[in-house]
């Protein structure tokens, strides 16, 4: 089966989403926004926001809203309601249903919807690269056979198999994934573009049962714009004398000012609104410049957001219950982004209302959710944890070198190659740590395991795979392996997932705090390391080829080397005292292999021979190299 | 003794039935996992091209004012600034709507009034759409023309707001 997908058919707007690796998403359209008009011009066939832009020019054959025709029969209030309002033809059709009438031809809201519905259906598609047969769709809770018939009609005509009609309520509390919490009643506020709907849902045994609903259905963000609007046009006549109420170019700028505006100060206290050049008068241009605070645009919407409380009691009522049996309620709607509207929905359900989910998305997710379920894709929602502290394990220097960084999803596997510290090292110790600092002491323990029976080689050269497997229940295997042996020891930490929130908040804000130290701490030990290495490469090429240098090179460089040595031992030493000497000994070493190569391209151009002393001198630089590569284990 | 075996019967076939759940669960995250890759790749290249469509959707409001303070102004410099602006943003793949005098083609322009005029021509452009390489970045906002002397009154009648 292709994966159904959830469609929120709404009256303004639709919205289509998709459950994909356990996560239901939002799937964007084919313009590339998350949502999209609920507006069809059947002649031209156009869609969405292509139609809602000839709407005006094309008023008459440019369907709207006509979700509010769905099921509904001509003689009917609803459909005398839209009839007043509607540029085109409504009129009764087979068994007295409301049919649309316009440009010559008749069509049944139920082919109007269905063009909404293959939008989706193809916006779907595309983003998932395949065809899509099958989907959920969305109704409000009051919705009755009739309605919830026609719009499965809708689904049927797009082509599309739908898998079941959801109440949008229960759709949205899927979406707040309370169906995995315990049987409880909650209440879904939710404020749209256009309408306000209120429901009672009682949880039973991951079911979810309508108990009440109530609403306005000519209550929504677009009547909160309209207040703004006005107060705008009020305050520049005052100031100006001149009523941009008139003025239709006007109005749409301040239109879209006035969105604007209401959408800031949600998240700001004051917003400015700077419409330059809004209109003439006596021949001068007039500008707009004025400030709104939020307190103002409350004041302007009160009676707006109070209108909202009346269904709420309404629906407690009709449910039999009192707000305290609410156990939550949560915010569906553009509208309830907005601080006054959670504030005032808070104050009458004595609760911080649930607000984790966009507003806008909630019932398309929801949708999809229940699609996942009925297709098998999501049995148990599988969440999978992460890892919230790095880990790994300790290597020469004090260090952790990290194997699982923090916040990878579990189960992971990760493996690194290490080597020896020094020559014919017989064992390494693993010493495994959790925590975000770079050394080693400052990070926590979890555990340490010895790998021995390493055959005795110079330091770098044995390959010691470590690997780190976390499986989904936080259980943390180490393993270390010898390549050359295939000599392997393991132990099992567990839950190494399981850090209290506080533990490792407390964590991470010390790695912050001593973030710049331990930089500082972490370079003195490669450069001593780096330095480490140098003495260590150096001895053994005097060792290998001391006869090439003369006495008082090598004693120059012995002379250095031992310096170099005295200052990492040094407890007090900086990164740049290390470096200078570091530097010293380095290029004296440069110096004289540079003579000895130079004498050995002298030697070299007479015969063959002194080719193989050139090897050999090369041998201490392909050490040097082999040496650097792994990260070396104590 | 027969007991027994149908016990384990009946255990065998459970475990048949979870290992074909698990390889299908397996085999539909491993296809959206795979979805996700190529969704990837694909967002991957178009984020180069179109990452600045915000930034110059925003930006065009600013153009928006300059323009519109010249046609009032008329002043020689600001027009060898606006100039230079559009320039700077054709460089950056933004395109003009040609939508004067041009019939209404929804997709390209916003009808924002119809007043007298040659019938679906644009008989005004409000605010300037514009292309961002090939897709529509803002449409133009346009008067259209109703080929009738008056306006039709009825699309003002709708309450619905746009």
């Amino acid at each position: 089966m292709s994966k159904i997908i959830g469609i929120d058919l709404g009256t303004t707007n639709s919205a289509v989403a998709v459950m994909e690796g356990g996560i239901a998403k939002i799937i964007p359209t084919a313009e590339g926004k998350n949502t999209f008009p609920s507006i069809v011009e059947p002649i031209k066939n156009l869609v969405g926001d292509v139609a809602k832009r000839q709407m005006i020019l094309n008023a008459e054959n440019t369907v709207f809203s006509v979700k509010r025709l769905m099921g509904q029969k001509f003689s009917g209030k609803q459909a005398q309601k839209t009839k007043e309002i509607a540029p085109y033809d409504i009129e009764a059709g087979k068994d007295g249903m409301a049919v649309i009438k316009l440009g010559g031809k008749t069509f049944t809201p139920q082919e109007i919807s269905a063009k909404i519905l293959q939008k989706a259906k193809a916006d779907a598609e595309a983003y998932l690269g395949g065809t899509v047969t099958d989907a959920v769709i969305t109704v409000p809770a009051y919705f009755d056979d009739s309605q919830r018939q026609a719009t499965k009609q809708a689904g049927e005509i797009a082509g599309l198999n739908v898998q079941r009609i959801v109440n949008e309520p229960t759709a949205a509390a899927l979406a707040y994934g309370l169906d995995k919490g315990k049987n409880e009643t909650i209440v879904v506020y939710d404020l749209g573009g256009g309408t306000f709907d209120v429901s009672v849902l009682e949880l039973g045994d991951g079911v979810f049962e309508v108990k009440a609903t109530n609403g306005d259905t000519f209550l929504g963000g677009d009547d909160f714009d309209r207040r703004v609007i006005e107060y705008i046009v009020a305050e520049f006549k005052k100031e100006n004398g001149v009523d941009l109420g008139k003025d239709k170019q006007a109005l749409q700028r301040i239109k879209d000012a006035a969105e604007k505006a209401k959408i800031d100060l949600s998240n700001s206290s004051e917003t400015e609104i700077n419409q330059p050049f809004i209109t003439q008068h006596d021949g001068q241009p007039l500008h707009l410049t004025m400030k709104i605070t939020r307190a103002k645009l409350e004041e302007l919407v009160d009676d707006l957001i109070q209108k909202t409380i009346e269904p709420c009691k309404k629906a407690l009522a009709d449910a039999k219950l009192d707000k305290k049996d609410i156990a939550e309620v949560i915010l569906v709607g553009g509208m309830t982004r907005m601080p006054k509207v959670q504030a005032v929905v808070k104050d009458f359900f004595g609760k911080e209302p649930n607000k984790s989910v966009n507003p806008d998305e909630a019932v398309a997710l929801g949708a999809a959710i229940q699609g996942g379920v009925i297709s098998g894709d999501v049995k148990d929602v599988l969440l999978l944890d992460v890892t919230p502290l790095t880990l790994g394990i300790e290597t020469m220097g004090q260090v952790m070198t990290p194997l699982i960084e923090r916040n990878t999803t579990v189960p992971s596997s990760k493996s690194q190659v290490f080597s020896t510290a020094s020559d014919n090292q017989p064992q390494v110790e693993i010493h495994i740590l959790q925590g975000e600092r770079p050394m080693a002491p400052d990070n926590k323990t979890l555990g340490s395991f010895i790998l021995d029976g390493i055959p005795a080689a110079p330091r770098g050269i044995p390959q010691i795979e470590v690997t780190f497997d976390i499986d989904a229940n936080g259980i943390l295997n180490v393993s270390a392996k010898d390549k050359a042996t295939g000599k392997e020891q393991k132990i099992t930490i567990k839950n190494a997932t399981n850090l209290s929130d506080d533990e490792v908040e407390r964590m991470k804000q010390e790695a912050e705090k001593y973030a710049e130290d331990d930089k500082k701490k972490k370079e003195l030990v490669d450069k001593k390391n780096e330095a480490d290495t140098l003495v260590i490469q150096t001895r053994k090429v005097l060792k290998d080829s001391g006869d090439k240098f003369d006495t008082s090179a090598k004693e120059e460089i012995e002379k250095s080397l031992n310096e170099l040595e005295e200052e990492i031992k040094k407890a007090d030493t900086t990164t740049e005292a290390v470096d200078t000497k570091l530097k010293t000994a380095t290029e004296l070493v440069q110096k004289y292999a540079e003579a000895l190569y130079k004498a050995a391209g002298e030697k070299d151009k007479p015969s063959e021979e002194p080719k193989a002393e050139g090897e050999k001198s090369e041998d201490p630089k392909a050490d040097e190299q082999k040496a650097e590569e792994g990260e070396v284990v104590n | 003794m027969v007991k027994k075996i149908h016990s384990s019967k009946t255990e065998i076939e459970t475990i048949l039935a979870k290992n074909v759940e698990l390889e299908n669960n397996y085999k539909r995250v491993l296809a959206d996992y795979q979805n996700q890759e190529r969704r990837f790749k694909e967002v991957q290249g178009q984020f180069v091209k179109y990452a600045n469509a915000a930034l110059l959707e925003k930006i065009l409001l600013n153009l928006d004012s300059l323009e519109m303070a010249q046609r009032h102004l008329h002043d020689a410099g600001l027009e060898i600034v606006i100039n230079q602006f559009q320039e700077t943003l054709r460089n950056e793949g933004l395109q003009l709507i040609e939508s004067d005098n041009q019939p209404f083609d929804p997709l390209t322009m916003d009808c924002i009034e119809v007043v007298s005029g040659e019938k679906d021509h644009v008989v005004e452009t409000l605010a300037k759409g514009y292309l961002l390489f090939d897709k529509v970045l803002r449409p133009a906002k346009v008067k259209v023309g109703s080929g009738s002397p008056t306006v039709i009154a009825r699309s003002e009648a709708t309450k619905q707001s746009i």
